[in-house]
């Protein structure tokens, strides 16, 4: 049994507009899943989908082999969920607001809960409306975590944090659920932190899945080809097979290709017959800015 | 020419600020709220409208001091809502200008925003005809309205005094109590208040100079927060020498983490999730503000009991305040879908509270009943005529309404109440008198109302015209009010049914609306199921302004639509042949039932968050 599966989601706000249109993957025990895309992609409905808390107009998710909308305690009581937008309830104080959440779950771990209050040093006494954003994300963080989830989903959740705060956030959630084999999915536009966290991307554009891959595939089978426009019409160069994304800019054309930068020279001397494209790998940041800038 | 290419930027910013401010955001609503509530009140007053200008409000009667009471509270809460207490938006706050050019802007948005709704209430109260096309007003209620006015900006002038550093005072708990306090103050100010010019006069005077107080008060600029004392300049450096030696060392260099932390209380889980659980759903001032409302509006509703008064007004208005309630209450669980609590626990939580304010209001004005030193009476004398529930009205057999006869020839056709000027179904009141009616007649037919409504014998000497009423008593009837003393203390078991009935029929009823009303936060999957939500919420509200509407140009009778749902319980009731304790005891069942209906179709909406409100409400 998969920890998540989405099947051909189909989501849409406004009629004809869809945010989501067959989207489909998922994801097993230990997987740390990056979800990446423009504003608006849709990745904050499809977490809220996962979590119950929408509908989808078509498709099908599965927590744990559960539809989280016939059985929303059974699978809220194995997730733990912390989004950016999550407010706690502002006039209860940091320790109310733990104990609350050790009520609701039956698998809550007292020793984590003391560890991670030791290691977040926010003040039990402090009324939620009096904590920083930091602080407050913290103790989201606490809360989720510490009843040991099957399922972490992280909408954005460092959203707004300075860098050491992010980091802490992070590492913390990683360090204490990846190696028990919890599942993380988290949406971030933090490229450096995809980058140290997730094991596989999935990258949401145009209402589908562009991109479903592991990371260390990313960083080695893909390419950025800089081919000067007088060299190739750029209809061309989109057909070509693997191409994912095509712009123009400085007089060339910026392609990204599904092959290592070796394979990408070949095949487009062999195909289009380009002798003088030059093909490079690129970070996850450049290739995200290529891929979706290309194609909007 | 500069000053003039300057003056155009700056008029374009005065209108962004005055778009986005909160005042200015609500408009739509208070102007239609206010336009409705006008319109009820002077509907309800009939032909014979109260003079409002003869004294101050506190010697008009209970019934207009209540009704005024809760138009003040609206009142309050269309003032509440341009959050007063916010000097500044964070947007202006980032702008170069100073606040003496922003604030008056608001405080202009904000007094013209407690003007607009006591403007329209007023107009449509006073208004006493026509004549050109133009309202004839009365004076008496135009000076009331600008009185009522006047109290509340200076109330929201008031309110602007403390904090004067900072763009929006803090809510702590003293500034909460002294808002509380100039509440009060102004209400009991509006009551109390002479009618008289030179009250007027200076109370347009004391606004006057707290307006320019508050001005004259402004900073250079304001702060987010309340700043630290501040230190005199020779000072500075003593205090960075105090900051180097003295002050507390980082926490991580003087306390270890786990000094910080202290075990988390073991005790009260489950009183803490309802606690939260309510907080989050009601602990705000508008379900404050409703929840106080609604049991204002049950200490009413005992009157549907145990007088002829008909309150189906306020079941209706009670009706739309607990969909009010539910539907804030609805808006704020997003913060808590996440979690694993069950929905039937959360529309619990939504539900039962405004339901407890009911019962808990209601249960006060039964005690009011049992303790006050006054005995209501079912069978009345007020107004010049008999009144009665309007249960024990009648339906024109045919149309024509028959004569009313008594035993020795004198005889009476009561007034033709059809449900609508255009005809319809007709209505009559079966204990109506004429003007010309002896005193004989009038007392056959209260003594005739007391026995079909109690179900006693009414005297024989009654059929006898001739019979002597004491001179008190025609006094009485002379004057036209008074109880009658055979009434009180009696029930009447037809009027105790079609109520117990009407209870069961109003809890299923209101589970059904509930749960369609609950179909505009269902999964958007179905556009069937949106069209019937939005029939089904959108048919009954546009059926109220209707009726509204057609009661106050008398296109319609309300009243007499009112009588025609009680006679048609009435009906019912007496088809169930149950004792009024056995329909009593299924009310409850009811209630659950209709509950259990709403409940199922709440496990099923979608709770989103409004991203879009709070990030405008964030702003201010």
């Amino acid at each position: 049994m998969r920890t998540v599966e989405f099947h051909e989601i189909t989501m849409a706000y406004r009629k004809g507009e869809p945010v989501l249109d067959g989207v489909g993957f998922a994801a097993d025990g230990g997987d740390v899943i990056g979800l990446l895309g423009r504003n608006g992609a849709g990745k904050t409905t499809l977490l809220r989908i996962a979590m119950g808390m929408l509908a989808p107009q078509a498709g099908a998710v599965r927590l744990f082999g559960l539809d989280p909308r016939e059985h929303p305690l059974a699978v809220k009581q194995r997730v733990g969920y912390v989004s950016e937008d999550q407010i706690l309830p502002e006039f209860l104080k940091v320790a109310e607001v733990i104990a609350m959440h050790r009520q609701l779950f039956p698998s809550w771990d007292e020793t984590l809960e003391r560890r991670l209050c030791e290691r977040f040093a926010v003040p039990p006494g402090a009324r939620i409306r009096t904590l920083s954003k930091g602080q407050a994300r913290q103790v989201a963080l606490l809360c989720a975590v510490a009843h040991r989830p099957e399922l972490l989903v992280l909408d954005e959740p460092a959203g707004g944090l300075d860098p050491a705060v992010r980091r802490e956030f992070l590492e913390t959630a990683i360090q204490l659920l990846n190696e028990e084999g919890t599942t993380i999915l988290f949406s971030s536009h933090h490229m450096t932190d995809v980058e140290r966290m997730a094991g596989r991307v999935v990258l949401l554009h145009d209402a589908a899945v562009l991109l479903d891959n592991p990371l260390d595939e990313l960083r080695e089978g893909f390419s950025l080809a800089l081919v000067p426009v007088a060299a190739v019409d750029g209809e061309r160069l989109r057909a070509m097979p693997g191409c994912l994304g095509l712009r123009e800019q400085g007089g060339a054309w910026r392609a990204i290709v599904r092959e290592g930068p070796a394979a990408c020279r070949e095949r487009l001397a062999a195909e289009l017959g380009v002798a003088e494209a030059r093909c490079q790998s690129l970070p996850l940041e450049e290739m995200f800015i290529e891929l979706v800038g290309g194609r909007s | 020419m500069t000053a003039r290419a300057n003056t155009a930027p700056v008029a374009r910013l005065g209108w962004l600020l005055l778009r986005r401010d909160p005042a200015w955001r609500s408009l739509w609503q208070v102007i239609l709220i206010s336009a409705v509530l006008g319109i009820v009140i002077r509907a309800g007053a009939g032909a014979e409208p109260p003079d409002l200008g003869g004294g101050p409000l506190v010697t008009q009667p209970g019934r207009i001091l209540a009704q005024f009471v809760m138009t003040w509270l609206w009142f309050f809460w269309a003032t509440l809502i341009t959050n007063f207490w916010t000097r500044s938006s964070r947007l202006a706050l980032a702008l170069p200008l100073s606040p003496r050019r922003v604030w008056p802007l608001r405080a202009a948005c904000q007094l013209a925003m407690s003007l607009l709704p006591v403007a329209l209430v007023t107009l449509a109260v006073a208004q006493r005809g026509w004549r050109g096309g133009l309202p004839l007003l009365d004076a008496g209620t135009v000076r009331l309205g600008v009185r009522v006015w006047g109290v509340l900006a200076l109330f929201q002038l008031a309110a602007q005094l403390p904090a004067r550093l900072q763009h929006r005072i803090p809510a702590r708990p003293a500034y909460v109590a002294y808002i509380a306090a100039l509440a009060a103050g102004s209400l009991w100010l509006t009551l109390v208040s002479p009618p008289h010019p030179g009250f007027l006069a200076g109370l347009l005077g004391a606004v006057l100079l707290t307006g320019a107080c508050n001005w004259w008060c402004l900073p250079t600029t304001w702060s987010l927060t309340a700043g630290a004392p501040a230190m005199p300049v020779g000072d500075s450096r003593a205090g960075r020498a105090r900051d180097a030696a003295g002050c507390p060392p980082a926490r991580s260099e003087a306390q270890p983490a786990s000094v910080m932390t202290s075990p988390v209380r073991r005790s009260g889980g489950r009183w803490l999730r309802w606690r939260t659980i309510l907080g989050v759903l009601h602990a705000h001032p508008l379900a404050v503000i409703l929840l106080l409302i609604l049991t204002y509006y049950g200490f009413l509703l005992v009157e549907d009991l145990h007088t002829p008064r008909n309150m189906l007004p306020f079941i209706l208005l009670a009706a739309a305040l607990l969909w009010g309630v539910l539907g804030q209450s609805v808006g704020r669980l997003h913060r808590l879908d996440p979690l694993p609590i069950s929905r039937s626990r959360l529309f619990a939580a939504a539900v039962l509270p405004p339901l407890a304010c009911l019962a808990l209001g209601f249960g006060a004005g039964e005690l009011r009943y049992r303790v006050a030193p006054y005995t209501p009476t079912l069978v009345g004398y007020w107004d010049r005529q008999v009144q009665v529930p309007r249960e024990f009205w009648c339906v024109a057999p045919a149309g024509e309404v028959p004569l009313v006869r008594a035993p020795w020839g004198e005889a009476h056709r009561p007034a033709a109440r059809p449900l609508t000027r255009l005809g319809g179904t007709m209505l009559y009141h079966p204990y109506e008198h004429g003007e010309a009616s002896s005193p004989a007649f009038i007392d056959w037919q209260i003594w005739r109302a007391i026995a079909d409504v109690h179900g006693v014998r009414a005297p024989a000497s009654i059929s006898d015209p001739d019979r002597p009423l004491s001179p008190g008593y025609l006094a009485a009837i002379a004057r036209g009010g008074f109880t009658p003393d055979a009434s009180v203390g009696l029930g009447s078991a037809i009027h105790a049914r079609t109520h117990a009935l009407g209870a069961c029929l109003a809890a299923l009823g209101a589970g059904f609306l509930l749960a369609i009303g609950l179909g505009h936060w269902s999964p958007r999957n179905s556009s069937w199921r949106r069209l019937s939500t939005i029939l089904a919420t959108g048919l009954p509200v546009a059926l109220m302004i209707a009726l509204v509407i057609g009661g106050a140009s008398e296109l319609v009778d309300i009243g007499a639509m009112g009588a025609l749902v009680l006679i048609l319980v009435r009906n019912g009731a007496e088809a169930l042949a149950l004792p009024a304790g056995v329909l009593w005891a299924l009310a409850p069942v009811c209630l659950v039932l209709g509950l259990w209906i709403a409940q199922e179709r709440f496990a099923r909406i979608e709770i989103p968050p409004r991203l879009s409100r709070r990030r405008f409400h964030e702003e201010y």
